[in-house]
């Protein structure tokens, strides 16, 4: 029955379409011109998702740091490309992928609302005012030729002005429809006055932006019937309040996919409209008797309802605004409780999710988050698996008197914990990457992408060759084996220092690290292996450890090397440079392999 | 890194440049990794100084370092004339 919802709502829309359309050539035009608007809609937001090439979301990642730089954020983001849509699903990738908090995340949706008001004004003021018709043919046609360009940013271009053509050429057919519909009909006739009018065409305002997944579309619909005289003032009031309880719909599908931020995020979307709502039907009086006192200082005239709309639709917002930012602490409190963090004993993905979008730059970021929260779990299994605890590793001056102090067995079921904290999180990653890599991504973010996913298979192999290794490790470090107890003391001491220096890495800032200090480690590494046989072979010729030992010992150093060779290759994919060509630069310089020959003189 | 090796990947790199998946590597790029090795360069020694336990090691690191930096700056040299010639360099 749940699936079948969906199709029956589909039915049910397009059964009712085709009577429309069968029986009013005005109802056609109308339907035309919505049918436009909305395909105008999507392609301006892929227009600027395309144009932008990650300057939204460089901008978002800059401009989060407090709520009301969040909410000028949501209000500039969604005034430029008029959709809050892009806007809140950009804020949801960023929330869902830990990049920015969740009260950035509700600052952006708050000033996301507000911001979408200058679209009531811009169809107002603007759509119904001069032939709107006339200037969509030329955007139609510059942006047809752009479109077919090669540049990425040029095709975006093409798609900002074709979306802007049909948006107008939409407002246009709508506006002929209802101008039509205003010589036969008065369908002002159906008005309902008082509360039970509001109820309804708020109701009305709701589904129609459900129905339409646009709130937009749904303003655009009620200003040009509130313009050709075939809906009341008041019951237009009505739907514009409607309309902005049914974006929360909208936004509450999507997060319904999305991790435990996301679905914060929609639900505090949610109470905000919500009570906005319930404030504004409430206040109604009050509020149009505002309304009607800004529009006559404003010099908007008496009879111009469209205006004063968009004067209603600024205002109920503000009110939202003026309600809900003081509430800001409670709201956050009430949404961290309502719905709560992922227990911590199984690793799930923190960062990655099905919504993030197709943004390369998000997704990448995601996808390197969700690679170090994998690096953090499998880092930790590998020092535990030696009876060591990464905390004290990192806080020690001098690694090899940490080593020897720490012998005592830590009780690490490893299988266990490898389901728990790596198993899973790295089947996410790379599911996320397999259905990421069939996306159109620019060379460069392909090769990205494909070097997280070998990251994530960096990990899991490191911990499987420390599982080989953790017997033998275990048995002649929890008891003094004399000359084995120090070279397997050696062992757990390079891998330590690869674990710290990897740590340290990350404490270090982006600007001042390179992914080619992991090629350091990496010749340190060959070099201290080589010390570690030589010591070995003395200590063979001078009958201070048996051959069986020495056979055990050199298997295990060979685990040990490919652990930590493992380790290296994922933080090499971590620490890469974001910047394409310095990250370039790094791949050229890193060594392959050592090797005696001189370099370059 | 070995000349012969770093040879290869330069081979390597070109061919991706031609294929248009490798970005254009400008002298200033390269300037700038340069001077961030060199202070990678200073860290180490740094450290060598004050962890004398960690010496030996260090001393690994520096040599592979050394390596990177003489290739990074063989590549500078090669990218000289591209400052004028915007066909030429990597």
């Amino acid at each position: 029955m749940k699936h079948l919802t969906p199709h029956i709502q589909l039915a049910t829309i397009l059964v009712v379409l085709t009577l429309g359309l069968w029986q009013s050539a005005d109802f056609q035009q109308i339907a035309a011109g919505i049918a436009l608007f909305l395909l105008g809609m999507t392609m301006l937001e892929d227009g600027f998702k395309a144009m932008g090439g990650g300057l939204l979301e460089r901008l978002l990642a800059h401009s989060t740091g407090s709520l009301p730089r969040a909410m000028g954020f949501g209000i500039a983001a969604t005034t430029v490309t008029q959709s809050s849509s892009l806007v809140s699903v950009i804020a949801i990738s960023f929330l869902s992928a830990g990049l920015i908090t969740l009260q950035a995340g509700i600052g952006i949706i708050f000033g996301a609302n507000l911001g979408t008001t200058t679209g009531a004004w811009l169809m107002a003021g603007v759509g119904l005012r001069v032939d709107i018709a006339g200037y969509a043919m030329p955007l139609l046609a510059l942006g047809a030729v752009l479109m077919f360009q090669r540049g990425a940013g040029l095709r975006g271009a093409g798609r900002v002005l074709v979306g802007i053509g049909l948006v107008f050429l939409g407002i246009a057919f709508i506006k002929d429809g209802f101008d039509a519909i205003s010589a036969r009909f008065d369908l002002t006739a159906l008005a309902l006055t008082g509360v039970l009018g509001l109820l309804v065409y708020t109701l009305i305002g709701a589904t129609a932006t459900v129905v339409m997944q646009s709130s937009h579309a749904t303003m655009l619909l009620v200003i040009t019937a509130l313009s050709a005289g075939q809906i009341s003032y008041d019951n237009a009031l009505a739907v514009a309040i409607g309309a902005n309880m049914g974006t929360t719909v909208t936004a509450l599908i999507g997060a319904s996919q999305a991790n435990y931020q996301g679905k914060r995020l929609a639900l505090g979307h949610l109470i905000f409209n919500g009570l906005t709502a319930v404030a504004a039907l409430a206040l109604i009086v009050p509020l149009r008797v505002l309304v009607d006192l800004i529009s006559d200082l404003a010099g908007i005239g008496a009879q111009d309802f469209a205006l004063r709309l968009a004067v209603f639709h600024t205002l109920f917002n503000l009110l939202g605004l003026g309600l809900m930012v003081p509430q800001m602490p409670r709201l956050l409190r009430f949404l961290e409780r309502r719905i709560a963090a992922p227990s911590p004993a199984v690793s799930r993905p923190r960062h990655i999710q099905a919504d993030l979008g197709d943004f390369p730059a998000t997704l990448l970021q995601a996808l390197r988050a969700e690679l170090r929260h994998l690096y953090e779990n499998g880092a930790a299994l590998c020092a535990e698996a030696i009876n060591l605890r990464l905390a004290d590793l990192v806080q020690s001056g001098d690694l090899p008197l940490t080593v020897a102090r720490n012998r005592d067995a830590i009780g690490l079921d490893l299988d266990r914990r490898y389901n728990d904290k790596v198993k899973a999180l790295h089947a996410a990653i790379i599911d996320f990457a397999a259905s990421k890599s069939s996306l159109p991504l620019p060379d460069s973010a392909a090769r990205r992408l494909q070097e997280l996913r070998d990251g994530a298979n960096a990990v899991v192999r490191a911990v499987k060759a420390i599982k080989h290794l953790q017997r033998n490790t275990r048995r002649f470090t929890e008891r003094d084996h004399g000359a084995v107890s120090t070279l397997y003391d050696s062992l757990r001491t390079e891998i330590a220092s690869i674990l710290v220096a990897i740590q340290t890495l990350e404490a270090t800032e982006p600007a001042q690290r390179s992914s080619l200090w992991i090629a350091e480690e990496r010749r340190a590494l060959r070099k201290g292996a080589d010390e570690v046989n030589a010591r070995l072979e003395t200590l063979l010729r001078a009958r201070r450890i048996s051959a069986a030992d020495a056979t055990s010992f050199l298997n295990d150093a060979h685990n040990a090397q490919e652990a930590m060779n493992a380790l290296l290759d994922a933080a090499e994919a971590l620490y890469r440079d974001p910047d394409d060509t310095v990250a370039e630069i790094e791949r050229l310089l890193t060594p392959e392999d050592d090797t005696e020959e001189q370099p370059v003189p | 890194m070995a000349f012969g090796k770093f040879r290869d990947a330069m081979d390597r790199h070109l061919k991706r440049l031609r294929k248009g998946e490798a970005h254009k590597i400008k002298p200033a790029d390269l300037d700038k990794m340069i001077t961030k090795l060199e202070k990678r360069r200073q860290d180490l020694l740094a450290e060598a100084q004050a962890k004398p336990q960690k010496a030996e090691r260090i001393t690994h690191k520096q040599a592979a370092l050394d390596e990177m930096l003489a290739n990074a700056r063989s590549l500078r040299a090669r990218l000289e004339p591209a400052a004028d010639d915007p066909d030429s360099g990597a």
